[in-house]
């Protein structure tokens, strides 16, 4: 529940909409949706117009209700993730903010006057990963795996998929003990430690989690055979990615990429290649409203493709 | 009989103070357990008081799982804390002005700091604080006085009686 009682009815109506992948809200601009790769205006009452007019224009007012309400009256409790511009709600949907930022020492403190906010929403399609399964395995062992995609390809979606079906295992290898370092609380979808998504038998989540930390800890104290984590970056990454490898663990990373290429150009990946970190890179991509998924080798050789 | 009735009530009155002063020490307490909640678990104040209906064995229990549950419903906390004290004031011996600084904490929304918001209870606690020596102060200037009163009452009534 995160819009406020007089947009109640329009929540409820948005909810029920299958294939939603994002609600737009716009200070004092028409409130939009994308669902199933197409553009929707929203009136107040949660239907679908052809017009920006009729559309429902959010307010400040609005916005900063909804902040509250999505924080559960307690912005103290997200102060953190308000910092990182973004706050991830009950299953997993992440609440992009933007709006004025105030500046401490030459880092964003926080961020008032809302100007906009953007609802990503978490989907599941269990199963999604198994047609390239046979290609992230070998001798019934995983291969360490980069999911490569643009923004809103699905490459946490399939990570979540994958992280089940080693964790439960598959007719290509047994189950195997997964330790998830969920950053975001996007993977697990978490809500006060219990996760909305199943991530399988064998999982253990480090939730809310900075991922060099979180890998750290996991290694030292569940002892994972796979570590999954979800969009790599910074330098620190790189250190804690390369101490997981030396721990002999397989990794299953995300990270944001138009294509293999471009990835293996990033500073992070160059580097963790020359030791062949990643076996398997999987390339998301969306071309003309669909979805196409590539298997790559480590010399880029196109092992297996789907549009 | 007479006698010892007017001496019961005596005691009876004195009694309320104490079990007045204890149970604005309960709610100092649940005040702490807030605040170490959000100072120490960055927990919202929903997931505080969900947890601390959980874990403590006392009057709060059932009503701080019923805020948590309002809040989940997207009710507004301060409403709801306030309604959920006053309703546990009448149930008890306790005044307004008793449970006046537990439910003012809650008036300021949008604390963006949780220093701020830590700040806030702290305050409370202290005003709580102040109560319980107001009342305890109470107690030991009339507790003697309703059992004196009780006492010369009832041997009034006999010697009228008589």
């Amino acid at each position: 529940m995160m819009f406020p009682p007089a947009l109640k009815l329009m929540a409820t109506r948005l909810c029920r909409i299958t294939g939603l992948e994002e609600i737009r809200l716009r200070r004092d601009k028409p409130v939009i949706i994308f669902a199933k790769g197409k553009e929707y205006y929203i009136n107040q009452e949660g239907e679908a117009v052809g017009e920006s007019e009729k559309a429902y224009r959010i307010t400040g007012q609005d916005l900063e209700m909804i902040l509250s309400l999505l924080c559960r009256q307690s912005i103290y409790a997200y102060e953190e993730e308000i910092k990182r511009g973004f706050i991830t709600m009950k299953g997993g949907h992440r609440v992009g903010i933007a709006g004025q930022t105030i500046i401490e020492n030459g880092r964003v403190k926080h961020i008032r006057y809302l100007s906009g906010m953007n609802v990503r929403i978490a989907n599941s399609f269990p199963g999604i990963s198994l047609p390239m399964l046979p290609f992230l395995y070998y001798d019934k062992e995983p291969l360490s795996t980069l999911l490569i995609s643009p923004p809103g390809c699905g490459k946490t979606t399939l990570l979540r998929d994958l992280i089940y079906q080693i964790s439960n295992g598959n007719p290509w290898g047994e189950g195997k003990n997964v330790g998830v370092v969920d950053e975001r609380s996007e993977i697990q979808g978490g809500n006060m430690g219990v996760g909305c998504h199943d991530l399988g038998n064998r999982t253990d989540v480090m939730d809310r989690c900075p991922k060099s930390e979180g890998m750290m800890l996991m290694i030292r104290s569940m002892n994972p055979r796979v570590l999954a984590v979800d969009e790599l970056g910074g330098e620190e990454d790189l250190q804690a990615l390369r101490q997981a490898l030396y721990c002999g663990c397989v990794i299953l990373a995300t990270i944001h990429g138009a294509n293999l290429s471009d990835v293996l150009r990033k500073k992070i990946i160059l580097e963790v290649q020359k030791e062949q970190a990643f076996q398997r890179f999987i390339v998301l991509s969306k071309q003309n409203g669909r979805f196409c998924t590539r298997v790559y080798d480590p010399w880029q050789k196109l092992l297996w493709e789907k549009k | 009989m007479l006698l010892l009735g007017c001496v019961g009530f005596g005691y009876t009155e004195n009694l309320k103070w104490k079990i007045r002063l204890e149970q604005v020490r309960k709610l100092k307490e649940l005040l702490m357990l807030l605040q170490n909640e959000i100072t120490y678990k960055y927990a919202t104040l929903g997931e505080a008081c969900l947890f601390l209906s959980s874990q403590r064995n006392t009057a709060f229990g059932d009503l701080l799982k019923e805020i948590y549950l309002a809040l989940e419903e997207g009710k507004e906390f301060y409403p709801v804390w306030k309604a959920t004290l006053e309703e546990w004031r009448k149930e008890n011996y306790l005044m307004a002005e008793d449970i006046r600084p537990a439910v003012e904490f809650a008036n300021i929304s949008t604390v963006s700091d949780i220093k701020l918001q830590a700040g806030l209870i702290e305050l409370s606690v202290k005003e709580l604080e102040e109560r319980m020596e107001y009342i305890k102060k109470e107690y030991e200037r009339k507790g003697k006085t309703y059992v004196s009163l009780g006492f010369l009452t009832g041997f009034m009534g006999i010697i009228l009686l008589l």
